[in-house]
């Protein structure tokens, strides 16, 4: 009897010592280094549907507790062997219990496979994740080489440069890939909520921007070709038709009135403006929006050319104008207040824009307030270019930005660009048919009417010479083009009323 | 559908009656505000002569003054700024050629003053 209680108690201690060896094995090999897998369908956003591939890190402890990583975030809990299989707890009550197998050095959690790293691989996978490297997609390299070519073409062909170096340059910061995921907010991009580009960004979502740059023009502008020679106002009342032709453009495509209409502005080839209106009426168009309008406008010297010479004969574009009569300072002073009394009257929505526009020229032609002039026309509107113009451009993230949408955009802003140079070059020859004599006036400065100040009127000088190389008409040409400037504001506002 | 290349086409029927009275009416108010900018300042300068020819009538007593005496064209004006500008910058060059040297008397300072230098043994 003795002997077979001596049997009995060697088998189990024999069987005891087995188990209790497969079980420090089971929990060795759990407890080493870091189960991370790799898995798609993460969403980048909440309102973009792109997924992308992500790691998640499961690291066991040796005191049964566990940390699960999955898109930076640590959900802990407990861990439990039971019949070989692993019960993970979650901490977290709303995380639902799971149960794990391990086989073959790997862990296999709710069907995910999860292979073993180092602490220092996993670590460097993390990392890994965070670069750009990573996160990059054919769309933001594309993006990058856009603004390269922004950059490109503002320094060896010096067009737009103040705009397209700040524009180009944010191309470029908003198409750095970082980590992106649903519920994840690493407070970088421009529209992470907190993040200093999100901040910046406030002044063009909230229409803040423009109104300012209008107070900086309006310290610039000088309205007296437009006081002296009144009559050359209608052609920049002319060439809006580039707004509402592209609007209906716009509807036959699909878009929407409110869309439509935000797009329709690029035909005003004001940049300030179409960013107003876009941030009223479809903000989240506002990137290829703005985007077309400030390309085109530093495009103007090679879209509007082959327009000017195809529409307006040698012969006419050899006119010569009368020179403009010197206008008082009393007109001069009497313009802003007269204009914006007028103008937002009858279209009281484009109200930010020319009321900073008139004020800022107030401040201009009153000569009392130098002071004030000096700091709208130089700091004010420097510090508020820079800001527009690379939030502007970090605003093209090109899982936002590359849509079959902003390909239609930029298809209708080109199309209203020739519109409008259209538009205002055959009023400018209806308007001859009515003038007689000296009064007569050169139809190349209708161009100037498309507004992008002053590079459209920049243009018209340039091909008033090529044609006779004493006819200066850059003086004739602001008339059209500052008052383009305020029809499209004014066009803007009527918009505004319409489709707000 | 209006052909216009093979298949593609425009279909005008996709925009809305009311898309086509905003474009319509829109660019209508655009010329309307402007056209009204355009009367209010042919008709200002046609005024303020008026207020300046009754003045330099009342003035010179004289019962016609021409055109060309209130309205200057702008190049005239340039012209006539440009000779101003050219007469007060070389006022310099009539000076009275009297060259004349004056004293200068230095005001004291002992800024770099030889006797508050490293080189001079401090006297106790």
């Amino acid at each position: 009897m003795k002997k077979f209680w001596l049997v009995i108690g060697t088998f189990v201690l024999l069987f005891s010592g087995i188990f209790s060896a497969h079980a420090d094995d089971f929990n060795k090999i759990l407890t080493k280094g870091k189960w991370v897998n790799k898995s798609d369908g993460y969403k980048i956003s909440a309102d973009n549907d792109r997924t992308i591939e992500r790691y998640k890190t499961f690291s066991f402890n040796a005191d049964q507790t566990f940390v699960l990583d999955s898109i930076k975030t640590k959900f802990r809990g407990e861990w439990n062997v039971i019949d070989n299989c692993i019960y993970l707890e979650f901490n977290n009550q709303k995380l639902k219990p799971k149960i794990a197998n391990l086989t073959d050095d790997q862990l296999i959690v709710d069907g995910e496979v999860f292979k073993n790293h180092s602490g220092a691989v996993a670590g460097l996978l993390n990392f890994y994740e965070y670069t750009g490297i990573y996160n990059a997609t054919p769309g933001h390299l594309l993006m990058i080489v856009v603004g390269i070519f922004f950059i490109f073409l503002a320094i060896r062909y010096n067009y737009e440069p103040l705009l397209l170096i700040p524009i180009g340059f944010g191309i470029i910061i908003g198409n750095i890939p970082f980590f992106q995921a649903e519920g994840f907010n690493l407070q970088l991009g421009i529209y992470e909520e907190g993040s200093v580009m999100n901040y910046l960004y406030f002044g063009v979502r909230q229409g803040i921007y423009p109104p300012l740059i209008f107070l900086g023009i309006g310290a610039m502008t000088d309205f007296s070709s437009l006081i002296s020679n009144p009559r050359l106002m209608i052609l920049g009342a002319a060439a809006q038709i580039g707004i509402f032709l592209t609007f209906l453009g716009a509807l036959v495509l699909g878009f929407t009135p409110a869309e439509a209409g935000a797009i329709g502005i690029i035909g005003g080839a004001d940049g300030p403006t179409a960013i107003f209106l876009s941030s009223k009426l479809a903000p989240h168009l506002i990137g290829p929006i703005a985007i077309a309008a400030y390309s085109y406008m530093a495009l103007v010297p090679i879209i509007q050319p082959p327009f000017m010479r195809l529409i307006i004969s040698k012969k006419e574009r050899k006119i010569r104008m009368k020179p403009p009569r010197s206008v008082s300072k009393l007109e001069k002073i009497m313009f802003p207040i007269v204009g914006l009394l007028l103008t937002a009257y009858i279209s009281p929505s484009s109200l930010p824009l020319l009321g900073m526009l008139f004020f800022g020229n107030l401040l201009k032609e009153s000569t009392v307030t130098r002071r004030l002039a000096e700091t709208a026309r130089n700091s004010l509107i420097d510090i508020v270019t820079i800001l527009l113009g690379l939030t502007v451009g970090a605003s093209t993230q090109a899982d936002v930005f590359l849509t079959p949408q902003s390909l239609m955009i930029f298809g209708l802003g080109a199309l209203s660009f020739v519109v409008a140079t259209c538009g205002g070059l055959f009023f400018a020859r209806l308007m001859n048919v009515f003038l007689k004599g000296d009064n007569k006036i050169n139809p190349l400065i209708g161009a100037a009417g498309v507004s992008a100040v002053p590079d459209s009127a920049r243009v018209v000088q340039h091909e008033g010479l090529k044609a006779d190389p004493t006819n200066h008409l850059l003086m004739h040409a602001m008339a059209p083009n500052v008052s383009g400037v305020i029809g499209s504001a004014v066009g803007a506002g009527i918009l505004l009323s319409f489709l707000m | 559908m209006i052909p216009i290349l093979g298949n593609i086409g425009i279909d005008f029927s996709a925009i809305p009656g009311q898309g086509a009275t905003i474009a319509i009416v829109g660019w209508l108010i655009v010329f309307a505000a402007l056209v009204l900018l355009v009367i209010v300042f042919t008709q200002t300068p046609k005024i303020i002569y008026y207020k300046t020819r009754k003045k330099l009538r009342e003035q010179s007593k004289h019962a016609d003054i021409p055109d060309s005496e209130i309205h200057l064209p702008g190049d005239t004006s340039a012209a006539i700024a440009m000779a101003l500008h050219y007469y007060f910058s070389d006022l310099h060059d009539e000076e009275s050629n009297v060259i004349t040297i004056k004293r200068v008397r230095k005001t004291y300072s002992p800024w770099s003053s030889k006797i508050y230098g490293l080189r001079v043994w401090p006297r106790r």
